[in-house]
C-alpha cells in the first residue's frame, strides 16, 4: 500500500478527477441516474439492463465522464431497488437480490420494515464506499501490470470470463454454454470487426450493422421480463404469521456489513457473475460466523447487512475489471463496455494513465453516487414502499411501449423494434428452456472484442 | 398492510415513465451533426478531428457529436456513412485510403467516388515506424538487418490493414523479397503503440510526435518520401533507398453522404474549413507527424479523383492491387449491400 501511496500519479489522478467532477451538470445527472435506478429496480417487469439500454442515446450526446457516471448511477441505484421489493414484497428483482430475501422479507413481517430498509440501505452505503476507496488504492497496481496484457493474453483472458460465467450463471453450464455460443453467433453479422468486410447480412441491409446491442437488450430483459410476468400466474404470496424477530446489534450488524464489503469487493474483482456470488457468499459466512445461527432465516440483522454491503460492493468492484480490462461481468456492464467505445475511451490497463480525467473523475463519482443513494434511500423511503406496490396491469403497457419506442431511438429506425420483439420472444422461449439470457448478451458483447484480438494473435504467431 | 395510493400519483409514474424516452431524443435532436471517427481513439486522426470538431461547433452554432467506428482500416465508418440519410445530420473523418486504397483490394459495400461527398482535406499524415527504446535494433538499417535475419517473424503493429502505413511497409516487402514481416491490425494507433511497449510486437506505425520526442518511442524511419521538419534525423523512404508508394492515401478527409442537400453541404464544409484555419487546431497538429495540409470542397474532389487514378497506377505497377495477403478474398458479400434512398 506504500507503493501506492508513494506513486504521484495516484495524487496529481485524484486531483485532475476532483477538476473534472465540479460542475452541476454533472452530479444532476449522477442523481437522475441513481433516482432512475431505484425506481427500475423497485418496479417489477422493468429491470435496469432495458433501463440502461433506453437512456443508451444519451451516450451520444452527453459529455464522456457524465454520460458513463449516470449509467452507473443507474445500475448501482437499480441494486438498491432489488433490495426494496426483497424485503417488503419477498420479490428480488435480480438474483443477487436474493440473499437480502432471506432475512429481510421475515423482518419485514415482524412489522420492522423500516428498520430493515434502513439497515439496507447503510450496508449497501459502506459496501459502495468500501469497495470504491479499494478501486482508488488498487489503479496504481493494475495500472503498472498494464502493458503485459498483449492480444493473446486478452482472447485467453475473455475466453476465460465467458467459460468462468458459463459455470456460475443460473441454469446451469451445459445452457449457459449454449448461450454464450448464441451469443458469439448472434456477434458475427454485420461488419467483420478487424477486415470492415461485410458477412452473413443475408441480404438485409439492416444487418449491415449487426444485430443492435439496444434492441438485443430492450428484447431479451425489457420484452422478455415483461412477457415471463405476464405468461406466469401471479405468485401467492407467503403471508407468514408475524415471526418473533432478533433486536438489532447496530455494531455487529457494522462489523458484518464490513465483512460483506471486503468479501464482495474481492468477488467483484474477479470478471465472472459477481452480485449473486458475493451476497450468497457473505451470508453463508455470517451464519457460519454467528453465535446465533437459529435466527439466521428468520430475520437475522447479519444475514441482512452482509450480503447487502458484499453485493453493492461487488457491484462496484466489477467496475475495476470493465474499465482496466475492458471485461464486462453483467449485461449492464455490457452496455457500459459499449458506452465506452462510444465516447473515446478506451478501456485497459492504461486508461489511468491515458485519461486521468476520466477515471478518477468516475471513481469520485461512484463515491459521490453512494452518497446520494444513502440520502434518497433514506429521505424517500415511503415513496420506494409505495412505488413497490404500483400494480402490474397499470404498468405493461407503459413498459412495452418504453421498449419499442428506446428500441426505436436506438436502431434510428424500424429495424429496432422488430429486432426487440423477435428478441423479447426469443428470451421467452430461452426462459421455458430454463436458460438465462445474461450469458447470451455477455458474449454477444465480447464476440468482436475476442474475435479482434484472437486474430491479432493468429496473424502475430501464425 | 395495504399502501392506499392515490390516482393522481399513478399518473404521475406513468408520465415519467413515458417521457424516458424523450429524454434522449430531446437531447439529440435539433441541429446536431455526428461526426464519426473511422479509427479507435489515441492517434493522430481521432485527435485532430476532435480538436476540429470542437472548433466547427462555434463556426456552425450546433453541437458536433464525435464517436469512434473503427474498423477495416476505415472502411467500416465509410460503409455507414454510405449508408445513412443524406440530410447533412452525419458525417464521417476519415483517411482516404478507405476511398482509394481499400477498394482496390476489398470488395467494399461503397462507391468512393459515388456514395459519399468530401468536404474537406485537413492534414496529411506521414506515419513513423517507431520501436521500443530498449529493443536490440536502434536504427533502421539494424532493424532491417533483423528482419532478414529472422525470416519474417518480426511483428509490426498498424492500425489496420490497407492503411498508409501497412501499404507503405507493404510496398517495401512486395519490392524487396528478403523482407518479411506480420502485420497485426489494431484498431488504430493508440492501441498498436501500448502493444508495442508491453512488448507484444517488435514495432509499430505511430504518429504521435510528443511520445517520440520524450523517448517513450524510438523513430526508425517515415513511413513517407520525406522526412519530417520536427524529426530531421530520421530516415525516409526515399533516403533508405526506397520507392515512395505516394501520399494520396493518408490525407485526412471529411465526407458526407452524396446526395446531401447543397446548402448543407456548403454551410457545413464551410464552417469546418474556417475550423482547421484556427489556431488551436494548428496546435493540435504539432503534436502528430501530420502536414498542415488544407484542400477545401472543391480542391478535395478534384484531389481525391485525381489520386484514385495515380493510386491505382502505382498499385498495379507494384503488384499490391492483387497481392495475396491476410485480407480476405474479394467476393464477400459487400456488394449485395443495396444503397439507401
Amino acid at each position: 500500500m506504500d507503493a501506492a501511496f508513494a506513486d504521484p500519479s495516484l495524487f496529481s489522478g485524484v486531483l485532475a478527477g476532483m477538476a473534472a467532477v465540479a460542475s452541476l451538470k454533472l452530479w444532476l445527472l449522477v442523481l437522475a441516474g441513481v433516482f432512475l435506478g431505484m425506481t427500475v429496480g423497485v418496479l417489477p417487469g422493468f429491470g435496469p439492463p432495458a433501463a440502461m439500454a433506453l437512456l443508451f442515446p444519451l451516450v451520444y450526446v452527453l459529455e464522456p465522464l457524465s454520460a458513463i457516471s449516470m449509467l452507473s448511477g443507474l445500475f448501482y441505484g437499480a441494486k438498491y431497488g432489488g433490495a426494496v421489493t426483497s424485503i417488503l414484497m419477498g420479490i428480488p428483482g435480480e438474483a443477487d437480490a436474493v440473499a437480502t430475501l432471506f432475512e429481510g422479507h421475515p423482518l419485514a413481517l415482524g412489522g420492522k420494515a423500516r428498520q430493515a430498509l434502513a439497515t439496507a440501505t447503510f450496508a449497501s452505503f459502506t459496501g459502495g464506499i468500501f469497495a470504491s476507496l479499494g478501486m482508488v488504492l488498487l489503479a496504481p497496481v493494475l495500472s503498472r501490470a498494464a502493458l503485459f496484457f498483449g492480444p493473446a493474453g486478452r482472447a485467453a483472458f475473455m475466453g476465460g470470463a465467458l467459460l468462468l460465467v458459463a459455470l456460475t450463471s443460473p441454469g446451469g453450464v451445459r445452457r449457459s454454454l449454449c448461450m454464450i455460443f448464441l451469443g458469439l453467433v448472434l456477434a458475427i453479422p454485420g461488419m467483420a470487426p478487424v477486415y470492415g468486410t461485410s458477412r452473413l447480412t443475408f441480404g438485409f441491409w439492416q444487418l449491415s450493422e449487426g444485430v443492435e446491442l439496444t434492441s438485443l437488450l430492450l428484447g431479451m430483459f425489457g420484452i422478455g421480463d415483461l412477457l415471463a410476468a405476464l405468461l406466469s400466474p401471479p405468485e401467492k404470496k407467503n403471508a407468514d404469521a408475524a415471526c418473533l424477530v432478533p433486536p438489532l446489534n447496530r455494531l455487529s450488524a457494522f462489523m458484518a456489513a464490513l465483512r460483506g464489503s471486503l468479501l464482495g469487493f474481492l468477488t467483484g474483482l474477479v470478471p465472472c457473475g459477481a452480485g449473486v456470488t458475493a451476497s450468497f457468499a457473505s451470508h453463508a459466512l455470517e451464519k457460519r460466523i454467528s453465535h446465533h445461527p437459529e435466527q439466521f432465516g428468520r430475520g437475522a440483522w447479519e444475514g441482512l447487512a452482509g450480503p447487502e454491503a458484499s453485493n453493492n460492493a461487488a457491484a462496484m468492484a466489477s467496475f475495476a475489471p470493465l474499465l482496466l480490462l475492458g471485461l464486462p461481468t453483467n449485461p449492464i456492464m455490457a452496455a457500459l463496455l459499449g458506452a465506452l467505445t462510444i465516447v473515446g475511451v478506451v478501456p485497459g490497463p492504461a486508461l489511468p494513465e491515458s485519461q486521468p480525467d476520466f477515471y478518477w473523475g468516475l471513481i469520485v463519482c461512484l463515491l459521490m453516487g453512494n452518497v446520494l443513494l444513502l440520502a434518497l434511500g433514506l429521505g424517500l423511503a415511503g415513496f420506494w414502499a409505495r412505488l413497490a406496490c404500483l400494480p402490474f396491469r397499470l404498468l405493461w403497457p407503459v413498459i412495452l411501449l418504453l421498449c419499442l419506442t428506446g428500441s426505436y431511438v436506438g436502431a434510428d429506425g424500424m429495424s429496432g423494434p422488430v429486432q426487440c420483439l423477435i428478441f423479447g420472444l426469443l428470451s421467452v422461449l430461452l426462459r421455458r428452456c430454463g436458460c438465462s439470457p445474461a450469458p447470451l448478451v455477455l458474449a454477444f458483447v465480447l464476440g468482436p472484442r475476442l474475435e479482434t484480438h484472437l486474430l491479432q494473435t493468429l496473424l502475430s504467431f501464425w | 398492510m395495504k399502501w392506499r395510493t392515490p390516482h393522481f400519483f399513478f399518473a404521475a409514474v406513468w408520465l415519467a415513465l413515458l417521457s424516458l424516452p424523450v429524454v434522449p431524443g430531446a437531447f439529440a435532436s435539433g441541429s446536431n451533426v455526428q461526426l464519426s471517427i473511422a479509427f479507435s481513439p489515441g492517434g493522430a486522426l481521432d485527435a485532430v478531428a476532435r480538436t476540429l470538431a470542437r472548433e466547427a461547433e462555434k463556426e456552425l452554432g450546433a453541437k458536433v457529436i464525435v464517436q469512434n467506428v473503427p474498423g477495416g482500416g476505415g472502411m467500416t465508418g465509410v460503409a455507414r456513412l454510405a449508408q445513412s440519410k443524406p440530410d447533412g445530420s452525419r458525417l464521417t473523418a476519415c483517411v482516404t485510403n478507405a476511398l482509394i486504397f481499400i477498394p482496390f483490394r476489398n470488395n467494399a459495400p461503397y462507391d468512393p467516388l459515388k456514395d459519399v461527398e468530401p468536404l474537406l482535406v485537413f492534414g496529411q499524415a506521414s506515419p513513423v515506424l517507431v520501436t521500443r527504446p530498449d529493443a536490440p535494433w536502434k536504427d533502421m538499417d539494424a532493424f532491417l538487418a533483423a528482419t532478414r535475419e529472422k525470416g519474417g517473424d518480426m511483428r509490426i503493429g498498424v492500425p489496420g490493414l490497407g492503411t498508409p502505413s501497412h501499404i507503405a511497409l507493404a510496398v517495401m516487402a512486395a519490392n524487396d523479397p528478403s523482407l518479411k514481416w506480420r502485420f497485426v491490425p489494431f484498431g488504430g494507433p493508440g492501441e498498436a503503440e501500448a502493444a508495442l511497449l508491453g512488448g507484444h510486437l517488435d514495432a509499430a506505425a505511430s504518429g504521435a510526435l510528443p511520445r517520440i520526442k520524450n523517448g517513450q518511442l524510438l523513430p526508425l524511419m517515415v513511413l513517407a518520401g520525406t522526412n519530417l521538419p520536427a524529426l530531421p534525423n530520421v530516415p525516409s523512404l526515399t533516403d533508405k533507398g526506397f520507392s515512395d508508394p505516394g501520399r494520396g492515401d493518408s490525407s485526412f478527409i471529411l465526407l458526407a453522404p452524396a446526395k446531401t442537400p447543397e446548402k448543407t453541404l456548403e454551410k457545413i464544409s464551410r464552417a469546418f474549413e474556417k475550423a482547421a484555419e484556427s489556431e488551436a487546431y494548428r496546435k493540435t497538429l504539432e503534436g502528430f507527424s501530420v502536414a498542415p495540409v488544407l484542400k477545401n470542397r472543391q480542391e478535395a474532389r478534384e484531389f481525391l479523383s485525381q489520386a484514385w487514378q495515380e493510386e491505382g497506377n502505382i498499385l498495379k505497377a507494384a503488384g499490391i492491387a492483387d497481392m495475396p495477403a491476410a485480407s480476405p478474398k474479394k467476393g464477400t458479400a459487400g456488394a449485395i449491400l443495396p444503397k439507401e434512398e
